[in-house]
């Protein structure tokens, strides 16, 4: 009986080590370098009920001098397209995370617009005039071409548990919706989220003072371009709330000394350098609520502005451009969605925006709501996003045209789109 | 037959049962419902070393993976209540190992003399999403895990719910085996004495 007992202790204590070296295992498991990748391709299809003579969504040509920017990505009428392809990697240990999104196809170009190699080497014939500032050498320009397929490269070196660093090429913090399709609710991306940045190239430090506040400052070369113009950097920071479990809320800024380097038109017609001397400043609010937990409100606000230090006859030609030394830009997003099943869910976006001064890319002021019915499959890999959207704009101020084509390629104020987004991430 | 055999005889007997009585447990996973208890005796362990055995099991858990928060532990009552966490991923190793969200659930321990029960129920899945700065952060929504369907994810809910009854098993296991633990007795000092030469 004695032998019995003292086998049955044996066997107790041996049996006790072992949930104590199971949870410790558990725990370096987790401690351990992790490579992970993930990714996703889009594609989608549209029908323009005011059929654009054009095939494209952009608008009407005559606008904004042939340059209407109605769409941010989804652009073709009645055609199957293929929006991107991601594939990202992403290691990260105790101390350091490293990210490498790279992306291919249309829209990764067109989010990518200032890394691709018609904007770097220029979309004169030949190749030799720039739209943006580039090296002098052009044969040094033309290697950055393949620079279109970074979509974010980048890494973040925790110094304590509180304050990281992060280095490179990375998304911008400013805004509501991303490029990455899975991540919006809709698929067809609002004028705030187009006519906002869309990635930076700098150095930004973050530090987390408690779980419901943060702070991230930081320095980029500007917005939306591979090289800077000049050596002023540009200033980046966002504060982070929340108020409540659910509740979130980002205030962001960016702001620069001469760091647009698309203002060209007004230059090339007074042949003057004067851009050079401007501020631009972004002021945006992010903001969501989980009110229930199948009920999401979500708004999007911002305001930006140029302040343009030119006088006399610089100065002219500045206000005649934009109507003001000091031309803004800025509009509120007002985001709901309610979650019907796990399969099934229903959303509607308000958005007002205001570029009259036509200093960003629409160019006029647009309202739209879009409602969207995300369908989600194959244990969460497959979105299938119908969508409906309806626009409508003022007229122009160069050209003073309807923003928006009929049939027979001329104005018409609004612009009705449906069609579906077919989204598989892995 | 000496009656010391008998003795021995019944005493092996009584073990048996006592053995046979703690595996009548719903620590199987059989069930289909994810709740997890037993009634376990154990002979000749007194209610504080039940219950420090149980905080040291308690405390193994809060240094595993999972977050443990306790609303009650009284030594006097023998009782520890509180809520335990952990993370579910899309795949359980490799490249494409990804945060699906969370599980939480409840712990219910007692003990008295000589025996003790556990308890871990009302298992819940919350709901992660992806947000624009590409961080997963909890949706607010929730789901039972006694639910057995998840239309539009089911072979993922259901790795879910095999994961959870793998883990609540081994748990079980753990804390059985840690249970049974002998308190340790301190070794005598030995000091030095001053003697008269």
């Amino acid at each position: 009986m004695k032998n019995t007992l003292r086998a049955i202790s044996f066997f107790a204590t041996i049996g006790a080590a072992i949930p104590a070296f199971s949870q410790e295992a558990e725990k370096k498991e987790e401690e351990k370098p992790k490579i992970t990748m993930s990714g996703y391709i889009d594609s989608y299809i549209l029908h323009a009920f005011n059929n654009p003579k054009s095939g494209t969504l952009m608008g009407n040509p005559a606008a904004n001098g042939g340059f209407p920017v109605g769409r941010a990505f989804d652009r073709l009428n009645d055609q199957f397209s293929l929006g991107l392809v991601q594939t990202k990697f992403a290691y990260s240990d105790k101390k350091s995370d490293l990210v490498i999104d790279l992306t291919f196809g249309p829209n990764a170009e067109l989010g990518n617009f200032g890394n691709t190699p018609i904007h770097i080497n220029g979309g004169g014939a030949g190749g030799t005039t720039t739209s943006l500032w580039t090296p002098s050498n052009i044969y040094v320009s033309q290697l950055y071409g393949t620079s279109a397929a970074i979509k974010q490269a980048y890494f973040t070196y925790k110094a304590t548990e509180k304050l990281s660093f992060t280095v490179g090429q990375f998304g911008t913090h400013i805004g509501y919706e991303v490029i990455d399709a899975p991540i919006n609710y809709h698929y067809s991306l609002s004028n705030l989220f187009n006519n906002g940045p869309f990635y930076h190239i700098g150095m930004k430090a973050s530090y987390t003072f408690s779980d419901k506040v943060t702070w991230m400052a930081g320095l980029v070369n500007n917005w939306d371009n591979l090289f800077d113009n000049n050596s002023q950097k540009s200033f980046i920071s966002q504060l982070y709330l929340k108020p409540k479990d659910g509740f979130n809320i980002y205030l962001n800024y960016i702001g620069g000394y001469g760091d647009d380097t698309y203002l060209t038109t007004v230059a090339t017609s007074t042949g003057n350098a004067y851009l050079e001397n401007y501020t631009r400043q972004l002021f945006d609010l992010t903001t969501g609520y989980q009110i229930t937990s199948k009920f999401y409100l979500g708004l999007n606000a911002a305001y930006g502005f140029y302040n343009f230090k030119a006088t006399g006859a610089d100065g002219d030609a500045i206000k005649a451009q934009y109507g003001s030394s000091k031309p803004a830009w800025g509009g509120v997003a007002l985001y709901s969605n309610y979650a019907i099943s796990d399969v099934l869910g229903i959303g509607v976006r308000y958005e007002y925006f205001d570029d009259e001064n036509y200093v960003r890319y629409i160019g006029t002021k647009n309202t739209s709501i879009t409602v969207t019915a995300p369908i989600t499959l194959a244990d969460g890999h497959l979105i299938v996003k119908p969508e409906l959207r309806l626009d409508n704009a003022t007229n122009t101020k160069v050209g003073d045209v309807k923003y928006y084509e009929d049939k027979d390629g001329n104005g018409t104020s609004t612009q009705q789109t449906f069609g579906v987004a077919f989204i598989y991430k892995y | 037959m000496t009656n010391l055999l008998k003795l021995h005889l019944m005493k092996t007997l009584f073990l048996v049962a006592i053995i046979g009585l703690s595996l009548q447990t719903n620590c199987d996973g059989q069930s289909s419902l994810m709740d997890f208890s037993n009634v376990v005796v154990a002979d000749s362990l007194s209610k504080q070393s039940l219950f420090n055995n149980a905080s040291h099991w308690l405390s193994g858990l809060k240094n595993s993976d999972e977050k443990t928060t306790l609303s009650q532990k009284d030594s006097i009552l023998g009782k520890i209540e509180g809520e335990s966490s952990y993370l579910v991923y899309t795949q359980q190793a490799g490249m494409l190992k990804k945060l699906s969200g969370r599980v939480s659930y409840k712990i219910f321990i007692e003990v008295k003399d000589s025996k003790y029960r556990y308890h871990f129920n009302y298992f819940v899945f919350h709901y992660y999403k992806q947000d624009r700065f590409y961080n997963m952060v909890e949706t607010g929504k929730i789901k039972s895990l006694n639910d057995p369907s998840a239309s539009g994810w089911q072979k993922l809910w259901d790795s879910h719910r095999s994961t959870t009854k793998n883990k609540m098993k081994e748990y079980c296991k753990q804390l059985e085996l840690k249970m049974v633990e002998k308190p340790e007795i301190p070794s005598e000092k030995i000091i030095a004495k001053k003697v008269e030469w």
